[in-house]
């Protein structure tokens, strides 16, 4: 097997050696406009794209050069099991991703980190860990698309976005799928790679193992299909809602303008003030309006990978010294950046001129969460807003929220009104921008408002009056729109907070069926696809609630239309036992998207529409 | 479990969507000897040991190789079988030297000495890239490989096809000296009459699927007759004969116009038989002529041989 792998490895030798030059290459050349490790967020998305883009098609290519005509059998007609074959090639295959991947990588973060100022830690190693497993499980998702019978398979891409998609919130989270899908993949490679390879796969397990991410996938592409025959038409026809707003719709609020927002969030609403009511649609017209983002982002994580930072370092320009965060000792690092000499360390309680006078007070100084740095002076993370000044070489504690009180993304600064917003777990808080730099005064909110108890938020909508600010919130209840409120709510100079009106939509801008396709398509796909991303990344927060009578009935109704077709099309494929209990578990569970894998995983052409053979002459006499 | 035919098949039928590649073919080769498989294009050859080397289903009956069902041979039955085929497929990286190391890792009963002695036959460079080999010297090089490999059973698929005159003649010779070093079973497929006639000893025909004949050259040579007649005194045109009187008798294959007369080719008749049906049409045999195998082979195959309909080939 080795010396298969040997001679597999050799063949694409030269070309990973020039891929891995020219990565380097252009690595060196991006340190003219920043340094390496920087989190940069294009930077990263070209990287995937190529990495992990070219593993892929590595793999593709690796078996289509082997399916040729007469070269499979070269590869197969051997004294070897299939399994050691394809062990071999796999190999060859990941040592050349090996080096075009993690070469040219391990080479800039080693130099960085030898004759580089920037600091480098395990976690920056740790990425091309991470970046190398999941190169191979794109070259091996390559590679199985190529073997596999079922042009099907290719659906499996979508496992991609369960690992590049959540900002893992833990070490555990951010590995495991990786290695779990590489597992999975080897697994079905090698049961894939057999001499015939048009014949589909048929064992229970690794029919189970390709529907389940298929049919995760099938949901996207049948949500895509309603372009074909609902959106698409309608667009034609000029009667869709996106350009015929739905009055009594919460989406037709995305279509009024800042002051007829507040209008309309008060026509038909529950008011429980009227008189502030009425004089906010007094001030409605003048007022100055801002938009205040409230996303949730999940909170930068002890060793999380270098690239899902969101701040790179704080300059003393003064000193010409550079500030990271060092995740190993939980402080910012100095270090000078002409030389790279270690040049002191800023702790949540101040400056320190060396680290060991800083492990001296290690306890008070450490970081209590890896903070966001933001405008070169403030360090913000959990319930804590730091003031960092190097003029002074000082620390100040800024601002600290309640207790149990985090915050849920960065600060952020509306330009508009020039405040700055907080936006934690359990308030939206504006503070005055210009007060806000002012470091040498306590810092007290504007206006801070406690946040309702909402499901889903989008952005929220404030305006200055005279008496305080107002709040439009929209939110959006059940994914669809069911339940969706907008809520106004008013909060004066003494921080008094109240809720003024409240506006239910009971109407939805499409009807059911799509606006909650992919529940209705598979109810257990929809809550699972839900808990796996938040159990990878909390911020994500897809609600994962069931639907209504409406919408569950109608998913009953498919969950039996699925079952049935299964019936009939399984009985043309003479499926055995186990392969029957398989696909009425997979179609019973989740429904028309697992029916529709089945149809994929098995062969298709002279099955389902059989013509009429032609009678085959009579058979010769034995010779 | 010893059998005594190396490949056997039973009712074996392979289809590709409305095309019948194989139907319903029994076929069972002995060990030992050297059998030809011949059969026009698209006969079954190709699709016949695709299917021996397990990288093809059949649709229904079965294929063993060695008493292993060639759908699930195992490593020890792979090693037994030797295949070449036309292109002579070898990985075009590596250089000659290393592909040896690689090979002899595979096959415990590899001999240098029979490599040696069949690469005596060719002019290459161990050094040198299987990508800078010419056709001749690639096939020269497989040849080499796969008799080392020492394997009971070799099967070649048109392994001369592009050879020029002298390389081909290089890898007959060789393959004759290793069959006669060795006891193996040797499968040779071409459409080369020549090289059947030179080296078969037993002769397989295959027709659309199905085995049309499997015996020694010299006793499928016997069942095919041809005979020179005149019949201009029946006044009737060439096209008109052949359609009216000489495919209506038993046997006949084909028949070619030669001035005046005719040349009529039959199989499994005897020449009194013959004489006998073309007299009671009044037809006279001028004389009996021996037939070659390549004329045998071409006369039998054409029988079912597809030929242009006459209305779409008419000129403008």
């Amino acid at each position: 097997m080795f010396e298969l792998a040997k001679s597999e490895f050799y063949r694409y030798q030269k070309w990973a050696c020039l891929w891995a030059l020219v990565v380097l290459g252009v690595f060196l050349f991006s340190l003219r406009y920043q340094p390496f490790l920087y989190p940069d967020q294009a930077k990263s998305a070209l990287n995937n794209l190529l990495m992990l883009g070219g593993s892929f098609m590595f793999g593709a290519l690796q078996i289509v050069l082997h399916r040729r005509k007469n070269h499979w059998t070269f590869l197969i007609h051997r004294p070897l099991p299939s399994s050691g074959i394809c062990n071999a090639i796999l190999l060859a295959g990941a040592a050349v991703i090996l080096i075009a991947v993690g070469a040219p990588w391990l080479v800039m973060v080693a130099g960085t980190d030898v004759f580089g100022s920037s600091l480098v830690e395990f976690r920056h190693y740790s990425y091309i860990v991470y970046l190398c497993l999941t190169a191979l499980m794109s070259y091996q998702l390559g590679v199985l698309i190529v073997l596999n019978a079922s042009r099907g398979i290719v659906l499996l891409v979508g496992l991609l976005v369960l690992v590049l998609a959540p900002k893992a919130d833990s070490h555990l989270a951010q590995f495991a799928p990786v290695i779990v899908f590489n597992g999975m993949l080897y697994y079905l490679n090698k049961l894939s790679f057999k001499p015939d390879l048009s014949t589909y796969l048929r064992g229970p397990i690794a029919q189970s193992l390709l529907a389940v991410p298929m049919s995760f996938n099938l949901v996207y592409l049948l949500i895509l299909s309603t372009v074909v025959f609902y959106h698409g038409p309608k667009w034609a026809l000029g009667t869709h809602p996106d350009t015929n707003p739905v009055d009594g719709s919460l989406s037709y609020t995305y279509s009024l303008n800042k002051d007829e927002l507040v209008y309309y969030t008060l026509e038909n609403a529950k008011v429980f003030a009227p008189d502030l009511a009425n004089s906010i649609r007094l001030q409605a017209d003048e007022s100055n309006y801002h938009w205040i983002a409230a996303s949730v982002r999940s909170h930068p994580r002890s060793h999380q990978l270098h690239l899902d930072d969101t701040s790179y370092q704080l300059v003393d320009e003064k000193n010409n010294i550079n500030y990271q965060f060092s995740h190993k000792h939980m402080v910012l690092l100095g270090k000078h950046a002409l030389t790279g000499e270690p040049a002191g360390v800023i702790g949540q309680d101040g400056f320190y001129r060396s680290l060991s006078e800083f492990k001296q007070n290690k306890e008070s100084a450490v970081f209590d969460r890896v903070p966001y740095l933001i405008e070169n002076r403030y360090a913000a993370f959990g319930n804590t807003l730091l003031s960092i000044n190097f003029e002074d070489q000082s620390v100040s504690e800024r601002f600290r929220l309640r207790d149990n009180e985090y915050l849920q993304n960065m600060p952020y600064y509306m330009r508009e009104g020039g405040f700055i917003s907080l936006f934690t777990n359990q308030r939206i808080i504006l503070f005055d921008s210009q007060r806000f730099a002012y470091e040498y005064e306590t810092l007290a909110p504007n206006f801070a408002f406690d946040l309702p108890d909402t499901i889903e938020l989008t952005n929220i909508l404030g305006f200055e009056l005279a008496d305080g600010f107002a709040f439009i919130i929209k939110d959006k209840g059940h994914y669809s729109g069911v339940g969706a409120k907008t809520h106004l709510i008013h909060v004066d100079y003494a921080q008094n907070e109240t809720l003024v009106a409240s506006r239910e939509y009971t109407v939805n801008r499409h009807p059911n069926w799509i606006e909650e396709i992919d529940y209705m398509l598979s109810p257990l796909l929809y809550v699972m696809r839900a808990e796996i991303m938040n159990a990878l990344d909390e911020a994500l927060a897809i609600p994962s609630d069931t639907s209504e009578m409406t919408v569950n009935l109608q998913a009953v109704i498919v969950h039996v239309i699925s079952l049935i077709l299964l019936i009939i099309l399984g009985r043309k494929h003479e499926l055995n036992k186990a392969q029957w209990a398989t696909w009425i578990v997979l179609v019973s569970s989740l429904s028309f998207p697992a029916l529709l894998s089945f149809v994929l995983l098995h062969p298709f052409k002279g099955v389902y529409f059989k013509k009429p053979q032609r009678l085959l002459s009579a058979k010769p006499q034995a010779v | 479990m010893c059998s005594e035919f190396c490949i056997e098949t039973h009712d074996l039928v392979k289809t590709f969507g409305d095309k019948t590649a194989i139907n319903h073919l029994t076929l069972a080769i002995p060990n030992n000897g050297i059998h030809a498989i011949v059969g026009s294009n698209g006969a079954g050859k190709s699709t016949l040991f695709r299917l021996l080397l397990g990288v093809d289903t059949p649709n229904s009956g079965s294929i063993k190789v060695y008493g292993e069902s060639a759908t699930n041979l195992s490593p020890t039955t792979r090693a037994k079988v030797a295949y070449v085929n036309e292109e002579h497929t070898l990985p075009t990286w590596m250089k000659i030297n290393a592909l040896l190391k690689m090979q002899k890792h595979f096959y415990p009963k590899w001999s240098d000495t029979i490599y040696n002695n069949v690469i005596g036959f060719f002019d290459v460079d161990p050094n040198q890239k299987i990508a800078g080999l010419s056709r001749g010297e690639r096939a020269g090089v497989n040849l080499a490989m796969v008799l080392a490999q020492q394997a009971s059973t070799l099967i070649l698929d048109e392994p001369t096809l592009g050879l020029d005159v002298v390389a081909k003649q290089s890898f007959l010779e060789a393959l004759l000296f290793a069959e006669r070093e060795s006891e193996s079973t040797i499968i040779y497929c071409s459409h080369q009459m020549e090289e059947i006639e030179r080296v078969a000893e037993n002769l397989i025909i295959l027709e659309k699927g199905q085995l049309t004949n499997s015996s020694t050259p010299e006793a499928f040579v016997e069942r095919i007759k041809s005979v020179m007649v005149e019949a201009e005194h029946l006044g009737l045109s060439a096209s008109s004969l052949k359609a009216e009187v000489f495919e209506k008798l038993p046997g006949f294959i084909n028949t070619k116009s030669i001035d005046e007369s005719y040349q009529l080719t039959f199989v499994d008749r005897t020449l009194e038989q013959i004489t006998a049906d073309l007299n009671a049409r009044s037809i006279n045999i001028s004389f009996a002529q021996n037939v070659s195998l390549n004329q045998a082979v071409n006369a039998f195959l054409s029988k079912h041989h597809s030929r242009p309909s006459q209305a779409k080939h008419t000129p403008a």
